[in-house]
């Protein structure tokens, strides 16, 4: 057996310094940032538009408008610099892989040219899922700091009901992991193991609707995607006490690594002419069922403070232009801009959930070759989201005598730079 | 023979253990596949493709998605009595969709299968427990598989994918106070930071179409593993509520390091040859890399500080986790296919396969107990194909269905100590799988 020293301290704090500013979880790269190539350059928009593989989280409805099928492969990064009180986070930077594939379903009779299907996966190049929080109280930003470090898996169908309505049905693929962990001895007194985890499916539903609308040169959209959580829990027991000199107690390592809420989003996209396109959306999400990240590692803890988050709607605005069109080429540029309410409130009581309102502006543009030999879709996007600054000062009377609060006042601010590429071939 | 000493606490320790190897290596993908041995790396038609050889992908012309499910329920016993391993169960999907990049013939293919109500399942024991090795946890996992095939020449084709899992990494760190005499008295904050760390491993394959009889076809399939990689850390004062602490300062660090689900690299020969205008014989010998197999128990390193109590502490270090020492293995599986009947309206098909497996797993007369035996799988199943379903399913659809019956010969283990702690044991079992699958094309 080693016995640590006292130097074993100076390990110790280094493994809280990182586990302590290794910051927080929850929510998805494509409830951040949007999906596909196109509509993150178009601040998010699509609900009433997108027909490509991205329809399959956009609005599974316009998958029932695709012609042909098509692959599509991406990439995207994004950078963050987040502040709190001047000092950046250090919060990782965002990479994913993008690929997906949408395609008609050729039946016939009533069903002919009435059937699409749809399939995109987001996937870090990493890591599968993130489970990161620091103790409970100390300040993280909640919903930025490892939230682009989650899988995302859609797949969905699209059904043309009449020439101008089409209704959608897909889901989003997630996992929880569950388990437990055993430490023992063996019978020669070593210390053991004997874990089991599993990684259990979850789905959350996606449903949606669309309208055309070709006598005022409207479509309208309607899409409604579940709530998706990724939660964890890992029972860790033992029976040391005949090995050693006082006992550990059982342990509950649980939480929830990954949060999107429940979303109500309609839009209306206008052809305003033969080249431009205007989007307008307006989102709800039920941040008040946020759960807490962390639940309490043993019983005797006092329970947590709520995060009492709120409910929001984000509006979202944006514009597609085509620069050029001919049989063989096209090319569009996107520009959009959504702001992003915080749902946090003033972390004035013993939680420190730190978040921002967010101004997010994005630009995109597409080169489309359907015409050529190997017919290449290209798309390119980039957002820049401002964090507009905040400060929460902390109730101190709710903190014991000898209690030490993480902060009396602090401030809050922030940028977001990200941008992608997506390469689709009809095949 | 000797007795086993803890013959009551092997079989109760196995009991809890899930069941058969990895679900597609072990059941087969789909129905028709594995009602003919799983010699499919020429003779897949359907989604199985993404599997056993993603270059057949490109051979097909229209939008397929098949849709399955299978079932094995194994009885696997020590010294006869049924250690009641779980059984596998899970959902088969899979999709393709072939077309042309300019001239070339290409395709796209997605397959999965899903265990039920769970995506993987990862399990460590300790080095000597005994354990099904090949029957043991693997099969409890999901499989996901996204490929591309493209048409080389008129006879030629090549496709090739990747496949995803992944892995826990990570580690928790709780500070406060641990209750004594209580434990249960505890306080503790507790910080996360655990990953699910993507695992992707490759596949690759190819097929040659000899003449209008005969195809011939190679796959690769690279190894796998899941590694369980687990920190805590518990940091504070050891004592009462509301009084001095008994020890100040205490630590207790506890890394954990295990792996599970391996699966070896694989290479495959076969072929498929049409012997009559009824009769299909497909073949296949595939090589396990069986002797890349680490043993999987958890590597355990422990510091622990806690004061005045470090001296009452008597612990042995943990001695290197003993080589399995697996060998290398050669399968060869063997199916048929008869068509029964033909109509202008269905298609009857017979199937049947064999597979012989030889264990990996050597004498386990030392620490470990990894028990495997040689195993006989015999298999049969049948097809039918409806040419018409009307206006809405243009093209013919096919439903599957097929038994198979696994026999592991009866091996028994021999000890070398008196003293081992789990003793000889004889081990022998069987699985019965079964399944059904449908085949649609558009």
């Amino acid at each position: 057996m080693n016995v640590l020293g006292r130097g074993g301290w100076a390990r110790a704090l280094v493994c809280a310094a990182v586990l302590g500013t290794a910051a927080s979880a929850h929510a998805s790269p494509v409830d951040l940032f949007g999906f596909g190539g196109r509509s993150p350059g178009m601040a998010g928009t699509g609900v009433a538009s997108a027909t490509g593989f991205d329809a399959a989280y956009i609005n599974p409805a316009g998958l029932a408008d695709n012609h042909r099928k098509r692959l599509t492969f991406g990439y995207m990064y994004g950078t963050f610099s987040l502040e709190r009180d001047g000092r950046d986070t250090g919060t990782e930077d965002a990479q994913g892989l993008v690929f997906g594939g949408a395609m008609p379903i050729p039946m016939g009779g009533v069903m002919k040219d009435r059937v699409g299907f749809g399939i995109g996966f987001h996937i870090p190049p990493n890591a599968v899922n993130r489970a990161r929080h620091p103790f409970p109280g100390e300040p993280v930003f909640e919903l930025l700091e490892t939230r682009a470090q989650v899988v995302g898996i859609q797949a969905a169908f699209g059904f043309k009901i009449r020439p101008w309505l089409r209704l959608g049905i897909g889901t989003q693929s997630l996992a929880t992991l569950e388990g437990a962990i055993h430490v023992s001895t063996d019978s020669a007194g070593r210390f053991t193991t004997r874990s089991e985890q599993q990684l259990v499916t979850k789905f959350a539903p996606l449903m949606g609707a669309r309208v055309l609308w070709p006598r005022k040169k409207m479509q309208l959209g309607l899409v409604l995607r579940g709530e998706s959580r990724t939660d964890y829990q890992l029972l860790v027991t033992n029976n040391l006490a005949e090995t050693l000199p006082l006992t550990i107690p059982t342990l509950t390592i649980g939480g929830t690594s990954q949060f999107d809420p429940l979303t109500v989003a309609g839009e209306v996209a206008w052809e305003a002419s033969r080249d431009l396109m205007l989007n307008l959306q307006l989102a709800w999400q039920n941040w008040s069922h946020y759960p807490l990240p962390t639940v309490n590692a043993v019983a005797n803890n006092p329970p947590q403070e709520p995060p009492n988050f709120h409910d929001i709607v984000i509006p979202r605005v944006s514009a597609q232009w085509t620069a050029f069109r001919s049989a063989t080429r096209t090319l569009v540029v996107r520009g959009g801009y959504f702001f992003v309410p915080t749902p946090a409130p003033e972390m004035s009581g013993r939680q420190s959930m730190l978040d921002n309102h967010r101004h997010a502006f994005t630009l995109g543009a597409g080169a489309y070759f359907p015409g050529s030999t190997a017919p290449l879709y290209i798309d390119v996007w980039t957002q820049a989201h401002v964090l507009a600054p905040r400060n929460h000062t902390k109730d101190l009377s709710i903190y014991m005598p000898g209690e030490i609060a993480p902060y009396y006042s602090t401030s809050t601010k922030g940028r977001i730079l990200v941008g992608g590429l997506t390469l689709g071939v009809d095949i | 023979m000797r007795r086993p000493i803890l013959t009551l606490t092997a079989v109760l320790c196995v009991a809890s253990a899930p069941a058969a190897g990895n679900p597609i290596d072990t059941f087969g993908f789909g129905a028709r596949g594995p009602a003919m041995g799983n010699a499919q790396s020429a003779a897949a038609t359907d989604g199985s493709a993404n599997y056993h050889n993603p270059s057949i992908l490109a051979t097909f012309s229209d939008i397929r998605i098949d849709v399955g499910y299978q079932y094995a329920r194994p009885t696997m016993k020590v010294d006869g009595l049924d250690v009641g391993v779980n059984a596998a169960r899970g959902m088969a999907i899979a999709l393709t969709a072939p077309g042309r990049v300019g001239r070339a013939k290409v395709a796209f293919g997605g397959a999965l299968f899903i265990p039920d109500n769970k995506i993987s399942r990862i399990r460590t024991l300790n080095s000597q427990q005994p354990r099904f090795a090949l029957y043991d946890n693997r099969p409890q996992r999901l499989f996901l598989a996204a490929n591309l095939a493209a048409q080389l020449t008129d006879r030629l084709f090549i496709g090739g994918g990747i496949a995803y899992m992944s892995s826990t990494e990570g580690g928790v760190l709780l500070v406060g106070r641990i209750g004594f005499p209580d434990a249960e008295d505890s306080k503790l904050d507790i910080a996360i930071d655990v990953d699910l760390k993507t695992v992707r491993y490759g596949q690759f394959g190819m097929l040659y179409r000899a003449n209008d009889w005969l195809d011939i076809a190679a796959s690769f399939r690279t190894s796998f593993k899941v590694t369980l990689d687990q920190e805590f850390i518990i940091r504070g004062d050891v004592g009462p509520s509301g009084a001095p602490p008994v020890v100040e300062n205490g630590y207790l660090s506890l890394i954990s390091r295990a792996e599970d689900l391996f699966q070896p690299a694989q290479l495959t020969f076969g072929f498929d040859a049409q012997v009559t205008s009824r009769l299909a014989l497909a073949f296949d010998a595939t090589y396990h890399r069986w002797s890349s197999f680490t043993n999987p128990a958890a590597r355990i390193d422990l510091v622990l500080d806690i004061g005045d109590f470090n001296a009452l502490l008597d612990i042995p270090d943990a001695p290197p986790l003993a080589d399995p020492n697996f060998s290398d293995i050669l399968v060869p599986r063997i199916g048929l296919e008869w068509l029964a009947s033909r109509t202008d309206e269905r298609d009857w098909l017979v199937r049947a396969g064999y597979v012989y497996e030889p264990t990996p797993v050597p004498e386990q007369f030392g620490e470990t107990n990894f028990i495997d035996n040689d195993r006989h799988t015999v298999s049969l199943g049948g097809g039918l194909t409806l040419s018409h379903l009307g206006e809405v399913i243009r093209l013919p659809a096919s439903f599957d269905a097929y038994v198979a019956l696994t026999m592991l010969e009866s091996r028994q283990t021999r000890k070398l100590s008196p003293a081992d702690p789990v003793g000889d044991y004889e081990a022998s079992g069987h699985v019965v799988q079964a399944g059904i699958g449908s085949r649609w094309r558009f």
